[in-house]
């Protein structure tokens, strides 16, 4: 099975849980408060794994260290590859 | 195919963005760790009121002073959608500007 279709397969079965469980087809009584928590609980996934994905992206961009040599290289190659291009006839 | 003479003794480069092998002392500059610390603040902040607002409140008793600081539940959904939906209008504009310039540039080099 293809890694689309084992998460396709994972979240319609989380869904139609989640469903059954909101339209109480089911028939069990849940207490108020956990049905109040169960039908927003695919948004609140949703955006735990927003706020999760945001955190992550933040947290690597703050602490990916520096590279100067590996900069001022790079800018070094730019200009003899644009130098190169000029001289075969490429107008920038 | 001429030779180049420029493209002999290319060594690989020497970056460092392996994270074996980096020079210490070498950190993020400011710009950088101020944005990045600032995202994961914003990420938090967002993470927490949002947990108490859909796991928490529901267990509250609904006299409780707390609930004065939330809005009332439906807006725990219709607001990620909302933006959800706005953030695509978004992504959807930017992309067709971007197809309508790149055509334009095209049309003007002909």
């Amino acid at each position: 099975m293809t890694k689309l279709a084992q998460w396709l397969w994972g979240l319609t079965l989380l869904g139609s849980a989640w469903a059954a469980l909101t339209m109480g087809a089911l028939g069990l009584e849940l207490p108020f408060p956990c049905q109040e928590v169960l039908w927003p609980l695919p948004a609140y996934l949703l955006v735990s794994a927003g706020c999760y994905a945001l955190g992550t992206v933040g947290y690597r961009v703050a602490t990916f260290h520096d590279c100067e040599d590996a900069a001022r290289e790079l800018q070094s190659q730019i200009q003899e590859a644009r130098a190169d291009l000029v001289r075969r006839g490429l107008r920038f | 195919m001429p030779r180049d003479p420029q493209s002999e003794g290319r060594r690989p480069g020497t970056g460092c963005g392996l994270w074996l092998g980096r020079k210490a002392g070498e950190m993020a500059t400011g710009t950088d760790q101020a944005v990045g610390f600032g995202l994961v603040a914003v990420s938090l902040i967002i993470f927490t009121y949002y947990t108490v607002w859909v796991i928490l409140l529901p267990f509250i008793d609904s006299q409780h002073v707390i609930h004065k600081y939330f809005l009332p539940r439906a807006y725990a959904v219709l607001i990620p959608l909302a933006s959800g939906l706005l953030l695509l209008l978004f992504v959807g504009l930017f992309i067709t500007y971007m197809m309508l310039k790149s055509q334009r540039v095209a049309k003007k080099a002909q």
